[in-house]
């Protein structure tokens, strides 16, 4: 065979491939043991429970999400060691095993993980925790008749009554609100919004544009960039670009700048400390890079967020016993402030759990329906977990977080009840 | 008019795109084998940085030398215990490419690992990492964006006196051009090969080191990575050292300048396909010049150009 045959054939096989490693960013490091655990045979459906039920967890144990996913996982853990507590103390004669699975941020390991634990005969499962992974798994999960309880998918668009799905977090459109009022609040006139290209992003976005908008502000068709790039160059200089119009229109004190990603903020911040007129505006952003480590740890994120104001919004766990205890428990074991999430991870296994105590049951169908129930009565480590018509956190106020003086600090709370915003 | 830092991040992407398309390359030539594992050689390099800065507490680029070593036997280890047995049973090109992408998914696995290890040991941030505020600052701008196209420069004169000036030189174009023949007149292809992929794995390696001080680190940027390095390749013609170079500098420069440039024409949606831009790249070259950049006959090109 010629050479520029055989070049032909590789370059064929490398756009193939190269498709389908598009697609399959990620990687599955199994690295928990849990998972080789055998389905035990003793779970006796709809006539008691005895022995060892299993429920499943997927999380983002690795890829963009795993600081989040490794914080909630070990959340979900001290769940099922405190649940289990809790049975032995009432003497029930069956205790939880939780078998986790990686998901490594991505939709496509996600389901691969969920039809994994499917096929293990586990029907209930924590998680996942991106609405990207739960977008991709909930036509499985429903036509499967499993259940997922997640700690965190908050994208409107999965806001489905009767679905198999639900989500001990308020759904973005309350986020946006909240986004809104705050950004109004400090007198921002004109919004350019920067976001993830996904679920979850787009979403949030459209809440928080339209929430900001209907409060008479202006909303600039913004930048969506891929989540999956290894920079961000290009986004900052048009972010530059657009925020120099503006500034030199309406004054730097009238123009911010919304952020809606994950991790990759840092090195987004890093790169748009680039620009100088970058740093003279406000920034905003949301919960999931409320309390984020690595904006502080690192000296450019932390000159940057510092210098912009770098303001968000995260929903509000009330104070109460159990969440003094996740939270203490987390600290000691992360070895640093976790995220509000893993209270919902905590939360999660603790409905489930509880609606398989109450039914004695195991079946999907019967724990589905017990647990708007359960949920309403059971006051968790976020508060109250009552859920609304589409199985999401009813209750939805936010905490007001900021960078301020090389550290995150608490600002104020957003009550949606009477759509207020109260700032120390 | 304000300088606009998007120029030298462009330089810094083409730089490091170049120095992974040439090992690449380099690897291809000697066994016709498109390596699908090289880009995670060039994330070990960004392992190594992390952990040279974070860890023992020097100066990021320390971790160059020694990510060229590492990357460099990662490489080696892949020929000799894959390859070349693979080649010597008489796989298919075809067959040859996959196990380089069975090792590459065994590569992330183990960075992952790494990761974890270091997460746990150090307690230090081993996922989305950046080591860009660890930079030198050089007459106020960061020393990579000064680097990055010298290490080119270095690296290309380099390669360019050891192939034509060398007797090891002349005896790797003659192993790569016909290893039978070259065989026979008492050239030791094995080593010549073995040289090319410790080169080449070496090359990503540098890569790597440099990268951690731009992009952010992770044990899945390879495959983030990868569509880019073999546009480049391909673009160059993936049989050319020179090719690769302007392949690796055009591709990296579009990438970069061109999505920008399209997005303040045609609007901020375009940004978020940047990925595509390698991809367009594989595909007209193919249909254009199924050779690249070295396969075109520039003189005849300009005789025309100037006929017109």
């Amino acid at each position: 065979m010629s050479s520029g045959k055989k070049i032909g054939i590789g370059i064929i096989g490398i756009i193939v491939v190269i498709g389908i490693a598009y697609g399959v960013l990620g990687t599955d490091s199994d690295t928990n043991p849990d998972n080789t655990t055998k389905v035990p045979s003793t779970v006796e459906e709809s006539s008691g429970l005895s022995g060892e039920v299993t429920i499943g967890l997927i999380l983002p144990l690795t890829g963009d999400l795993a600081t989040h996913g490794e914080e909630n996982w070990e959340g979900s853990k001290f769940g099922v060691v405190e649940f289990n507590k809790h049975l032995e103390e009432i003497g029930a004669p069956w205790h939880l095993k939780m078998v986790s699975e990686d998901s490594a941020t991505s939709p496509v390991i996600a389901l691969e993980k969920l039809s994994s634990l499917n096929a293990k005969g586990i029907s209930i499962v924590v998680g996942p925790e991106t609405s990207s992974n739960i977008r991709n798994i909930k036509g499985y999960s429903d036509s499967n008749n499993m259940l997922l309880v997640s700690c965190c998918s908050s994208a409107p668009a999965l806001a489905i009554p009767n679905d198999s799905v639900f989500r001990l977090v308020p759904d973005d459109s309350n986020q946006g609100a909240a986004l809104g009022k705050l950004i109004q609040h400090e007198e921002i006139k004109v919004l350019i919004p920067v976001w993830r290209g996904d679920t979850w992003g787009d979403g949030l976005q459209e809440a928080a544009s339209n929430s900001f908008t209907e409060r008479g502000g202006q909303v600039d068709e913004g930048i969506r960039y891929n989540p999956e790039s290894p920079e961000f160059s290009a986004s900052t200089s048009l972010l530059a670009e657009k925020v120099q119009e503006y500034v030199d229109e309406y004054g730097k004190e009238n123009v911010g700048v919304l952020f809606l990603g994950f991790a990759e903020i840092l090195q987004f911040t890093q790169s748009a400390a680039e620009h100088e007129v970058l740093d003279d505006v406000r920034w905003f952003g949301p919960g999931a890079n409320t309390k984020e480590h690595k904006l502080i740890d690192d000296p450019i994120g932390l000159e940057f967020s510092t210098n912009v104001q770098f303001t968000t919004v995260q929903v509000a766990a009330s104070k109460n016993p159990t969440y003094e205890k996740v939270q203490a428990h987390l600290i000691k074991t992360l070895g640093k402030t976790p995220n509000t999430f893993v209270h919902s991870s905590y939360d999660a296994v603790w409905i489930i759990g509880l609606a398989m105590l109450e039914t004695q049951s195991s079946d999907v169908s019967i724990i589905k329906e017990a647990i708007p129930g359960i949920a309403e009565s059971y006051s968790g480590a976020i508060g109250s977990t009552k859920l609304n018509a589409a199985g999401d956190l009813a209750q939805a106020n936010y905490e007001v977080w900021g960078i301020r003086g090389g550290e995150w600090i608490k600002l104020g709370q957003y009550t949606q009840s009477d759509d207020s915003i109260s700032l120390s | 008019m304000a300088y606009d830092p998007i120029f030298s991040d462009a330089i810094i992407f083409a730089s490091l795109l170049a120095l992974l398309s040439i090992g690449l390359t380099l690897t291809y030539i000697t066994t016709r084998v498109p390596n699908f594992a090289h880009a995670s050689f060039a994330t070990i390099g960004v392992y190594v940085a992390l952990i040279v800065t974070h860890v023992w507490g020097l100066a990021p680029y320390i971790a160059i030398p020694i990510s060229f070593v590492i990357s460099g036997i990662v490489a080696v280890l892949l020929y000799t215990f894959i390859l070349k047995p693979l080649i010597r049973k008489g796989a298919s090109q075809a067959i040859q490419m996959i196990a380089t992408l069975a090792f590459d998914l065994v590569m992330i696995a183990m960075l992952n690992i790494t990761a974890d290890y270091i997460v746990k040991t150090y307690k230090i941030t081993s996922r989305e990492f950046s080591l860009r505020s660890y930079d030198i600052d050089f007459m106020g701008l960061p020393l990579i964006v000064i680097v990055a196209p010298i290490t080119i420069a270095i690296l290309a004169i380099t390669l360019h006196i050891m192939l034509r000036k060398t007797k090891f030189g002349i005896a790797m174009r003659a192993a790569t051009e016909n290893s039978d023949l070259a065989g026979t007149v008492g050239i030791n292809v094995k080593l010549v090969y073995g040289v090319s992929w410790l080169l080449g794995g070496g090359f990503a390696g540098i890569a790597g080191a440099l990268m951690s001080l731009w992009f952010q680190g992770d044990p899945n940027l390879g495959p983030q990575l990868i569509p880019s390095i073999f546009a480049a390749s391909i673009a160059g013609g993936f049989l050319s050292i020179y090719g690769a170079i302007a392949g690796g500098i055009l591709v990296g420069l579009t990438e970069v300048l061109g999505t920008r440039f399209l997005a303040g024409e045609f609007g901020a949606w375009l940004i978020a396909y940047r990925p595509l831009i390698p991809l367009i790249f594989i595909v007209v070259t193919l249909f254009l010049a199924p050779k690249g950049l070295a396969g075109i006959n520039w003189s005849k090109l300009r005789r025309h150009g100037s006929r017109i």
